[in-house]
């Protein structure tokens, strides 16, 4: 598992430790379950969100 | 009194619009002391507007079934002159200088807006227990939550002091508060609605939408509010359907899809009988019922709690100077997000691409979806954990469970009143359609509605 209090501190965040003992757990969580899909697809799946360069009508 | 029912009245001349805003206000001073639904109540401007709106009945025009009745909106929609908090600390002292696009149209369409409700904090939770505006009760049992975060939109609608008020849905938003509250609630598709002039919180998963009494509210709602608006560039060109269904709505012809896998487990014993009475009712009512494997609805959730953690903190995080100001639960979901990596957002933006290609498949054999809206009846207020099916869940996990991945989709979902618990509580139906088939939605809606015992 990653660890966030390290991540955190790297970041320079400012979550205090108190405030990060609450959240490692759900973020383990998380990330378990993330992990397995991030390399699930084929690797030339764009994204659903589709940027427009110039949009109809303008 | 519905939307439908005081604009018959109105035109009638039995009531007038300063009758119904009084009724509305005398309502919320009478019964907010309990249900704590309301973060700004604006007597005067209401009272006001509604004048006005009688004088151009009484004149001849006529704005639609909404003209001269009494609304509410939930307070993260901006209104011009008058503060929008977003049921947080940071925006307390916030006035906004313009209208939202949803508050806009209504005014337009003659409704007249009494108050702005109270809703979790930012909108992002799903009990409404705000640390800073107090706890919202649902007026079927005070001591539980009316569900969130649209919860004060869903106790006002259905303590009965307004028949409609504005909610917002990132991850259920609306449609937990409809189930919990015994309210219709629509999520329109993502695009339907314009978002302009809402507060953001997932900027690829919020959609606005009505809390109602009936499906026929919560389609002269649509009408008021749906279509394209250049100010947002998700709304969608395509025309907007006249949403009110027939008056004999029927579900011959109708495939509904029954899922037989994730919907089906973890239920509560009384939503699971509630909802298999709901498929039998609508095979009697002529639909074809047909059962179906959902595609993997779990990855669907981990996927849209990556992408709202991700937006919602790029949202918030020069907010997050003051950590003194978010509740415990908020501030913990804002540093979560902090911590996934961008890598991440990305990839669960494509996987949902993947997502909507295999639900695409899935609406080439079903017409909708019917599931239960919430495996769980409104838990407690302070609540943290429930019990489903014999196992021990996060509260907020299980109520989110059978909506948030609706979001991910941007598709359109109603949830629907369809019984009590023997405890009283309200259970809701939630029906999923295709990208804007609200029409549809609301055509099947107002069909079980109809056939439903009331």
């Amino acid at each position: 598992m990653k660890n966030w209090k390290a991540l955190a501190e790297a970041y320079a965040l400012g979550i205090p430790d108190s405030d990060l003992n609450g959240i490692t757990t759900p973020l383990d969580g998380l990330e378990q379950a993330f992990r397995k899909l991030a390399t699930s697809f084929p690797s030339d799946t764009d994204s659903a969100q589709i940027f427009e360069a110039w949009p109809e009508g303008k | 009194m519905t939307i439908l029912e005081a604009a018959r009245q109105l035109q009638a001349g039995e009531v007038t619009s300063v009758l119904l805003v009084d009724q509305a206000l005398e309502s919320i001073a009478k019964k907010d002391g309990q249900l704590n639904a309301f973060i700004t109540v604006l007597d005067s401007p209401a009272r006001a507007r509604a004048k006005e709106l009688d004088s151009e009945l009484a004149q001849g025009k006529y704005r639609g079934p909404l003209h001269g009745v009494p609304v509410a909106v939930k307070d993260i929609f901006h209104m011009k002159g008058i503060r929008t908090t977003a049921g947080s600390r940071v925006f307390e002292d916030l006035v906004s200088s313009f209208d939202s696009a949803v508050v806009e149209r209504l005014e337009t369409a003659g409704a007249v807006i009494v108050g702005k409700t109270n809703l979790h904090e930012l909108a992002y939770g799903v009990t409404s227990n705000n640390p800073h505006f107090g706890a919202v009760h649902n007026p079927h049992n005070l001591d539980c939550v009316p569900g969130g975060s649209s919860g004060g939109s869903g106790a006002t609608v259905a303590s009965g002091t307004v028949p409609m008020a504005m909610g917002t849905d990132t991850g259920g938003s609306i449609r937990i508060p409809a189930a919990f509250c015994g309210t219709v609630g629509l999520k329109p598709t993502f695009g339907r609605v314009s978002k302009f002039g809402c507060m953001p919180l997932g900027l690829s998963l919020d959609h606005m939408g009505p809390l109602t009494m009936t499906v026929r509210d919560t389609a002269v709602t649509m009408d008021a509010i749906a279509g394209h608006d250049p100010r947002d560039p998700n709304t969608s060109t395509r025309p907007v359907d006249g949403y009110l269904p027939s008056d004999h709505p029927t579900l011959k012809g109708v495939r509904i899809g029954w899922p037989i896998n994730f919907y089906c487990d973890g239920l509560d014993a009384e939503v699971r009988q509630s909802v298999a009475d709901v498929r039998k009712l609508a095979e009697s009512l002529g639909a074809t019922v047909i059962e179906v494997r959902v595609p993997d609805i779990a990855a669907l959730n981990t996927i849209s709690r990556v992408i709202l953690m991700s937006e919602a903190s790029a949202v918030l995080e020069r907010r997050l100077t003051d950590r003194s100001k978010f509740g415990a639960d908020v501030l913990a979901l804002l540093d979560q997000g902090r911590l996934l990596p961008a890598t991440d957002y990305v990839n669960a933006q494509r996987l949902r691409r993947v997502m909507q290609q295999e639900f695409r498949q899935l609406f080439d054999k079903v017409d909708c979806l019917l599931t239960a809206a919430s495996p769980i009846p409104a838990p407690r207020i302070g609540q943290k954990t429930v019990i489903v099916d014999g196992a021990e869940e996060d509260t907020r996990l299980a109520a989110t469970r059978f909506v948030r991945g609706i979001n991910a989709l941007g598709l359109p979902a109603l949830s629907l009143p369809c019984g009590l618990t023997a405890a009283g509580l309200p259970i809701g139906i939630q029906i999923v359609g295709r990208g804007f088939a609200e029409k549809f939605l609301l055509e099947v809606g107002a069909a079980l509605e109809a056939a439903l015992p009331a």
